[in-house]
């Protein structure tokens, strides 16, 4: 489909425009001719903005440690080791991601996995926040919910739901869409949206504005197998002005938005 | 702490499933009913598999787990044959992926809980009949296989299983990655599975699902396993 490409160089260009990054990723990625990898070329574990006990009762203490410390870290770890002998490292996360058709076949696994591991997680830290505010209700985030879904409650009803029916692990996203409009949609294991409708296909791909993992890891230790409380106790830990702020980046890249 | 659920033999509840076929009383053309599946007994207390599984997670993965895979494979199994009887072909079709995940869950863990025992029913004991045999003939021995099956569940990506499976048409045995709750249908028999979702180990292992991997041997029941050969 025509659209595939239209969305990943949209998708491209976002990530590429507010990371400010240099030549390097605007030519094909090709491991034989990127410059030889240096000692600092390898991906490291973000920290995260709060402790982690901040985002309690909702998500537990215990978790939020196991899974930044172990499971995040794994796929950072994991990535690297693929990545060794490349200077593919020295792209921003999202970028590499981003350009997943463009990484050697030989590769292309691992970076998927562990590469959409370490993304998704990166993302996921800084969408959740122990200060949760209410979404204002004249902001652009607000309206432009309401014209997607009707009304907020509508919305989260929706997200609800995808992220209630991921048949095994995955993620549930709000993105933007590359006409600007905003979708609930989910991915499976590490996939994520910014992969590019090439990957995901063209009604998932889209710039992340909230997500959720629903591995089992993300609530199993506090949630067990009720995966719907996890889900309602998200709304109590969102970022509303992280993902506001993602809305707007990603609006203000469309030249004729819909709205 | 744990309760003592022993009703019925396996044999017994295998003869009782076999001869109420759920899947094609299903899909008939004509007046469609549908058999109710119920969640199977544990041929052993839930704490009986300690240290290798926790009894805790064995009552949650039975009560909770398996049991919410029965209970919406039947709801599935309303709404398909709903669905068909009112020649609704389109909302059929478009069930097909919870019933594969919901009746899958409900096969997959049937099997699952009966190809683990204690120690002391046979609980890790190596095959020594013709299973033996076979894992001999196409592994070399039975550690090579058990390295094999070690790996196919260490790459699993997310959620899913690893089974031994024996081609139906060649006898020839295969270790296979199954995603999510897809079951061992079709072209393969089933013999031995084991969950590795995380919900099957996390809250003993947390996230040294290998520990898991190790472990879990010790509780492996290779009599049924061979029982369910062709």
């Amino acid at each position: 489909m025509q659209f595939a490409n239209l969305t990943l160089g949209w998708i491209l260009s976002l990530a590429q425009s507010r990371l400010g990054v240099g030549p390097l990723v605007q030519s094909k990625l090709d491991a034989n001719t990127s410059p030889p990898p240096t000692d600092t070329t390898a991906y490291t574990l973000p920290p995260l903005d709060y402790s982690y006990a901040a985002l309690e009762p909702h998500f537990d203490e215990e978790t939020m440690r196991i899974h930044h410390t172990k499971h995040h870290q794994t796929y950072i770890t994991n990535l690297n080791a693929a990545l060794q002998d490349t200077s593919f490292a020295s792209l921003h996360i999202d970028d590499l991601v981003a350009r997943l058709s463009e990484v050697p076949a030989e590769l292309k696994g691992k970076v998927r996995n562990q590469g959409g591991g370490h993304a998704n997680h990166s993302f996921f830290w800084k969408n959740l926040t122990p200060n949760a505010t209410a979404l204002a209700e004249g902001s652009p985030l607000h309206k432009g919910i309401e014209h997607a879904f009707g009304s907020f409650e509508v919305f989260q009803q929706t997200f609800e739901k995808a992220a209630t029916s991921v048949f095994g692990s995955g993620w549930a996203w709000l993105v933007v869409q590359e006409d600007g409009e905003l979708k609930v949609v989910t991915t499976l294991n590490q996939f994520s949206p910014l992969m590019g409708a090439g990957v995901v296909g063209n009604g998932v791909a889209g710039f992340p504005v909230i997500g959720l993992d629903v591995w089992e890891h993300a609530y199993y230790l506090k949630y067990r197998n009720v995966r719907p409380e996890y889900i309602k106790a998200y709304w109590h830990v969102v970022n509303w002005d992280f993902a506001s702020d993602r809305y707007m980046e990603a609006r203000s890249s469309i030249a004729h938005p819909e709205l | 702490m744990s309760t003592s659920i022993l009703r019925s033999t396996t044999a017994l509840r295998t003869a009782l499933r076999t001869a109420a076929p759920q899947t094609t009383k299903a899909f008939s053309t004509t007046a469609p009913t549908r058999a109710l599946a119920t969640l199977p007994d544990l041929p052993y207390d839930y704490g009986a598999l300690e240290p290798a599984i926790s009894g805790r997670i064995m009552e949650l993965h039975h009560t909770k787990h398996h049991q919410t895979y029965v209970t919406n494979y039947n709801t599935v199994q309303s709404q398909i044959t709903d669905a068909l009887s009112t020649g609704n072909t389109a909302a059929a079709i478009a069930l097909q992926p919870a019933l594969t995940f919901h009746g899958g869950g409900n096969l997959n863990h049937t099997l699952f809980f009966e190809n683990l025992a204690p120690k002391k029913q046979g609980g890790g004991q190596p095959p020594s009949g013709p299973l033996a045999k076979s894992i001999e003939m196409h592994y070399g021995s039975f550690d090579k296989m058990k390295t094999q099956f070690v790996a196919a569940l260490a790459g699993i990506q997310g959620s899913g299983w690893a089974w031994l499976v024996q081609d139906n048409e060649t006898g020839a045995l295969g270790i296979r990655q199954y995603a999510n709750q897809d079951p061992v249908v079709g072209k393969f028999t089933p013999l031995l599975g084991i969950d590795a979702w995380e919900h099957a180990y996390y809250l003993q292992y947390e996230n040294r699902k290998a520990e898991y991997f190790k472990e879990i041997w010790g509780v492996v029941n290779w009599k049924v396993a061979e029982g369910r050969m062709k």
